[in-house]
């Protein structure tokens, strides 16, 4: 089960080192769990971020004895639900930490950083001289795809950003709390690359969130906790390079979803909500569709029916997701997930939620989905 | 900061930009089995043979999906530019990726374009595409 979560604030400057967020939202997440902080045996590690070495120094963990370090950029925080079921399956460790810590704002520009991209050397031969190194750029060519093949307006893209941004509004931890983006707004973003305008792509944030994840048979400070049923990790062909691949529709969390699905025992209809790794409008669309969600080619239609907004047919995203509420890397949907489980969501809640289905998004089209129930114990 | 450069001396792509500075498109093939090998990996991923070599193909191809770049995020590359992915013609699941020197309004799926060898300094000629004459 996930026994623990814990955050930051989100802001466009947090005054703080990564570290120091890490630092704090360990502390909220071992809080949360009802867990010392020394109970920590196990970290699943993001790349380029904060080292488990630095977290045993930092926290004196005492036993820190297993650790492993997910490749799947922004779909790693999903795929880590999967690597932590099995370490505690297998009695390995017993608090696994899951963890998002990053100046993603203040710490430079996303064209600033240092790429984080499988096969550098294709990147810097092929693509980087061309004027070609952001996701925006990117993945902007997927949605462009799409849009000869099937159909999909400016307006169904807004759907998606006005969506987020309502849900964002009611929870006051998100970034854009009190920032409002309406459909008239959203039209009049400038372009960042075409078809992909300012209101398109996701946050920059400064901001750390974690996750602890527990045996279900532990004891828990809580009566309800959210439990991990089923998790698939799945990669497009050639995931080292988006360049050559047959489709470019064709993305991981399409065999991620299938392996899931399978071992759920569930299906897109049994899910109460979803959240869904939205670093660009279209990816929710896309990753929908690709879930099986909905059929392909109609992702546009659903999200600009209402279907994905709260009260709809599938609440999609109700903290806002990367693109209201920050940029966490994923890890904040988990988040979301849980307290949607639990029934702690507030003013954004989804009545009743019992199944929720998160996914991850990252690299160039690695993918994952797990599945989360709400667990209830007896009184 | 200037622009991004390839590293022209790269074990892997040598013989690519000594074939853009000749004005040529050049591609790896696998000895072995014969198919097409792109990008360049040390292996075939068909036959998993190492033996390979280069060869120059047609250098025309299709649009297959594309953007237009409004936004700056690379010194010296000023936007708006157009960023094209080109299915190579002769060569089905082959794609190079280049500027597409064209006006964005006219940008449609499957139009034919042509490579341009463009030298961006003494060591570095770039493949860039054009619409092909008469497509």
């Amino acid at each position: 089960m996930i026994s623990g979560v814990g955050q930051t604030d989100y802001t466009k400057s947090s005054g703080r080192t990564d570290a120091h967020l890490a630092f704090e939202a360990i502390l909220a997440a071992t809080r949360d769990a009802g867990i010392a902080v020394e109970d920590i045996d196990g970290i699943i590690s993001h790349p380029f971020s904060i080292s488990p070495e630095e977290i045993v120094s930092g926290l004196a963990l005492p036993r820190l004895q297993y650790n492993c370090t997910i490749h799947m950029g922004g779909a790693g925080a999903v795929a880590s639900l999967q690597h932590a079921h099995d370490a505690l399956e297998s009695g390995v460790a017993s608090n696994i930490l899951i963890i998002r810590a990053r100046n993603g704002s203040s710490g430079g520009r996303i064209n600033e950083r240092p790429s984080q991209q499988p096969a550098q050397q294709f990147r810097d031969q092929l693509e980087r001289p061309y004027g070609w190194n952001t996701p925006a750029q990117r993945y902007s060519m997927i949605c462009r795809r799409y849009m000869h093949e099937f159909e999909l307006t400016r307006e169904q893209l807004g759907a998606v950003a006005v969506s987020a941004s309502q849900h964002a509004q009611l929870n006051p931890a998100a970034q854009n709390h009190g920032r409002p983006v309406t459909m008239e707004t959203y039209l009049g973003g400038r372009v960042i690359a075409d078809p992909y305008t300012r209101f398109d792509c996701c946050l920059e944030t400064d901001g750390a969130c974690a996750v602890v994840v527990t045996a279900a048979d532990r004891r828990s400070p809580r009566r309800v906790d959210a439990r991990i049923v089923a998790v698939g990790e799945g990669r497009p062909p050639s995931p080292d390079d988006l360049t050559n691949r047959p489709d470019l529709l064709r993305i991981g969390l399409e065999p991620a979803a299938a392996l899931a699905w399978e071992r759920a025992g569930a299906g897109p209809d049994d899910m109460d909500a979803a959240m869904v790794y939205d670093c660009f409008t279209f990816e929710v669309i896309h990753q929908l569709e690709a879930a099986g969600f909905v059929a392909e080619g109609e992702g546009g239609r659903f999200c600009a029916a209402g279907h994905i907004d709260l009260g709809g047919r599938l609440p999609v995203n109700t903290h806002g997701g990367l693109l209201a509420e920050g940029h966490l890397s994923g890890l904040n949907h988990v988040v979301e997930a849980v307290r949607q489980l639990r029934g702690e969501a507030g003013d954004r809640q989804v009545e009743g939620a019992r199944k929720i289905a998160v996914t991850g998004w990252g690299d160039l089209g690695d993918g994952a989905l797990a599945v989360l129930d709400r667990m209830e114990r007896a009184a | 900061m200037s622009r991004p450069l390839p590293n022209v001396a790269d074990r892997e792509f040598a013989p690519f930009w000594e074939g853009t500075a000749l004005g040529e498109l050049r591609l790896v093939f696998c000895t072995a089995c014969g198919e097409v090998r792109w990008p360049p990996r040390p292996i075939c991923d068909r036959c998993r043979s190492f033996e390979l070599e280069w060869r120059a193909v047609d250098p025309r191809g299709g649009l297959y999906t594309w953007t237009v770049v409004e936004h700056r995020t690379t010194a010296d590359i000023p936007p708006p530019y157009v960023v094209g992915l080109v299915d190579i013609a002769d060569h089905p699941g082959v794609r190079l990726l280049g500027q597409v020197v064209a006006e964005p309004d006219a940008l449609a799926v499957g139009m034919p374009l042509v490579a341009r060898f463009d030298r961006v300094t003494d060591d570095v000629t770039l493949v860039n595409w054009e619409p092909a004459p008469g497509g």
